[in-house]
């Protein structure tokens, strides 16, 4: 590029100066900014992930032959157990709510009487930190005991997180179960998947 | 030139206009002393021993009132002097706001690294190295994640300490595919890792991270742990196998030895003995003591018959030859670029001791030494960089001044119009001091075997020393650390 013309170097001056220039920001409502809630905001989990993958899930478990069973026991008792992060994100918190969408679907449904564990902190705070120092499936079983509950719904989301060049791509994986408390069998099992890319 | 200034008239107050528009940037550039000049005090408050003050000041040139808030906007700049908040946070034990700080950070240096565009670049060349984002060097992203481990380690959420655990892995695959460099700067976090993983149960991961770890350095302390983990996982590697032969693993190892020999006792001399490898689990302590801090960055002038020597080697032919000739001419005497501190702040031998017990500590990293490897790697491009800017504001000022000469038919106009347009590209080229610089420069770690329930700790570095009590449960875990930045 030459710079000995005037008219250049003016050109060039103002493509420099022009990001001196900020925007002030402002706060705003997700229904006063059309389209707010599409934009992804990076590879983390946002309210459009979390409910594409519930609702997968939750239409597979819809259709699975554990529902007929549950119709036919009258809505037997169920717990909604954390689901475990074994992601590359931060995403406790996104899971976290991810636990009362999956009792407000079932509790709508009415197939189950759903026995929260959001009234017990103590259990709650026992599960998360078995959780977080290493996973026993047996204990899931236990948990559900204490609880009352015939059945488990618990989860996990896993990641394959891959970074080249200017790009750099999260592959979520929800996998959501039905437990039998009496026997640990599993009753049901599905995985949803997204991807989220920074490119 | 005539036919120009027929078909368009406003052209020639084009001319003025361009050196119209440069008096905004000059104005701005006189408000913009660098990063390092903007953090200068703070470090300083560091360096007295005050990490409380230099947290408000940062929180002040963020704009927010405690070190629990975010500025509204965090690109940019922003996002490195929050990278430094994080760590004065950690030196202050608020854990949470030194994770929420880098889980911030690490999510903006990616954007940043992955937006760099052609206008940055002009910027680059013409104005300053200042301009345009932030590109942290590989050691700087990988500490980012190994940093929010301790963080969590030491609120004991092995939940959170994956999670960075997976985000290093990742950081490092893409630093060795992309950037080929700064592996060493792995030992800390390799070992942080395979703590978390095998304190989470998860053993062929934790071997995993361990073997890496000892890629970089010589880690006594992880004989017994892999000796036990190896009865329950499948990973096996050559190095694994020489550190349980007691034979040497690595060559890259940083300043182990001197540390070692200055812990007075060995840990098994504490009274416990090292568990056998068919028991269970032991109750453990972590202890992460952190000291130091790596050199900023400061704008130096230097000649520029020095700065060709750095930086010839980089530039054409063509930039070389007329940095040479304008050198020789006069026009250019000195060259502004960023260099590290040349401060090297003393460093004692930390120490940690249990139950009034001294026990030995495992330097993992010298991360001073790896900044100072890496500035001097990048010394010469920098410098490069430098000359052309200059050599280039030369040649921006003398068409300038040929324009204004042409359009006015005044030489003193033109000679004004070239000395206006150099000093304003003069004032607002800002050396590159951007860093984060509130990095320890040595990182240790110890673990040591205990029996179940109350010990005291005190660890001791730079002369600060915390003093705390851990209840230990059968097979549980605890972690102790100290950050002094100074």
């Amino acid at each position: 590029m030459s710079l000995k013309s005037p008219a250049v170097l003016f050109a060039v001056t103002l493509a420099c100066a022009s990001p001196l220039v900020g925007c002030a920001a402002k706060a705003v409502r997700g229904e006063d900014v059309e389209g707010l809630d599409d934009q992804a905001m990076g590879t983390g989990l946002d309210k459009r992930d979390l409910q594409k993958l519930l609702h997968e899930n939750m239409s597979a478990l819809e259709t699975s032959a554990i529902v007929k069973r549950w119709e036919s026991e009258n809505q037997p008792t169920l717990s909604v157990l954390p689901f475990r992060n074994e992601t590359s994100e931060h995403i406790d918190s996104a899971l976290d709510a991810l636990i009362s969408d999956v009792e407000t679907t079932l509790i709508n449904a009415g197939h189950v009487a759903v026995v929260s564990l959001e009234n017990q902190a103590g259990l709650m705070a026992e599960i998360k930190k078995q959780q977080s120092e290493g996973f026993d499936q047996g204990k899931s079983a236990q948990w559900g005991k204490q609880l009352g509950s015939k059945y488990i719904i618990t989860g996990k989301v896993y990641t394959t997180d891959e970074r080249l060049n200017d790009e750099h791509r999260v592959q979520y994986y929800l996998f959501m179960q039905v437990l039998d408390v009496e026997t640990s069998q599993i009753l049901f099992q599905n995985k949803a998947s997204l991807t989220k890319a920074i490119i | 030139m005539r036919f120009w200034r027929e078909r368009i008239p406003t052209l020639e107050v084009s001319r003025h206009a361009a050196v119209r528009s440069l008096l905004p940037i000059l104005l701005f550039a006189s408000g913009c002393a660098g990063h390092s000049a903007r953090t200068l005090e703070a470090r300083q408050a560091l360096d007295a021993r005050n990490p409380a003050g230099a947290l408000a000041l940062y929180n002040e040139e963020l704009g927010v009132k405690t070190g629990k808030d975010v500025p509204s906007d965090v690109e940019g700049d922003t996002a490195l002097l929050i990278l430094d908040r994080s760590m004065i946070s950690q030196v202050l034990q608020d854990y949470p706001s030194s994770s929420r700080d880098l889980e911030l950070c690490d999510k903006q240096i990616e954007m940043l690294d992955f937006s760099r565009n052609a206008v940055d670049d002009i910027g680059k060349y013409l104005f300053s190295d200042d301009t345009g984002p932030y590109k942290a060097p590989p050691y700087e992203k990988l500490l980012v994640n190994t940093m929010n481990m301790v963080n969590y380690l030491a609120r004991h959420d092995l939940g959170g300490a994956r999670v960075e655990a997976r985000r290093l892995a990742i950081m490092q695959k893409y630093v060795r595919e992309a950037e080929g460099s700064a592996v060493a700067m792995l030992a800390p976090g390799s070992y942080l890792a395979g703590f978390t993983f095998e304190r989470s149960g998860k053993y062929d991961e934790a071997l995993r991270y361990y073997d890496e770890a000892l890629e970089y350095g010589e880690f006594p302390s992880l004989v017994e742990p892999i000796r036990r983990l190896q009865r329950f996982a499948s990973y096996d590697s050559e190095r694994i196998r020489k550190l349980l032969a007691g034979q040497p693993t690595a060559g890259t190892s940083a300043a182990q030895p001197e540390i070692a020999k200055a812990a007075p006792e060995p840990a098994s001399e504490g009274g416990i003995a090292p568990p056998m490898a068919d028991s269970p689990p032991p109750a453990e302590l972590l202890i992460v003591i952190q000291y130091g801090r790596v050199p900023a960055k400061e704008a130096k002038r230097i000649p520029i018959g020095l700065a060709l020597t750095f930086g010839a080697i980089y530039l054409s032919p063509g930039m070389s030859s007329q940095a040479n000739a304008l050198a020789a001419q006069g026009l250019v005497t000195w060259i502004n670029y960023p260099e590290l501190e040349e401060v090297r702040r003393p460093l004692a031998t930390p120490s940690v001791r249990v139950d009034g017990k001294y026990q030995v500590l495992e330097a993992a990293l010298d991360v001073e030494g790896e900044a100072r490897k890496q500035y001097e790697r990048d010394r010469g491009k920098i410098v490069a960089s430098a000359i052309t800017r200059t050599v280039t504001r030369v040649a921006a000022g003398t068409a300038a001044g040929a324009g204004a000469r042409g359009a006015t038919n005044d030489d003193l106009a033109g000679l004004l119009v070239s000395l206006g347009t150099q000093a304003a590209l003069t004032a607002a080229d800002t050396p590159d001091t951007r860093s984060w610089a509130t990095l320890p420069s040595r990182i240790t770690v110890s673990r040591i075997v205990l029996e179940p329930g109350a010990h005291t700790v005190e660890l001791q570095a730079q002369g600060e020393v915390r003093k705390m009590t851990v209840n230990l449960e059968p097979g549980g875990w605890a972690a102790a650390t100290l950050t002094v930045l100074r």
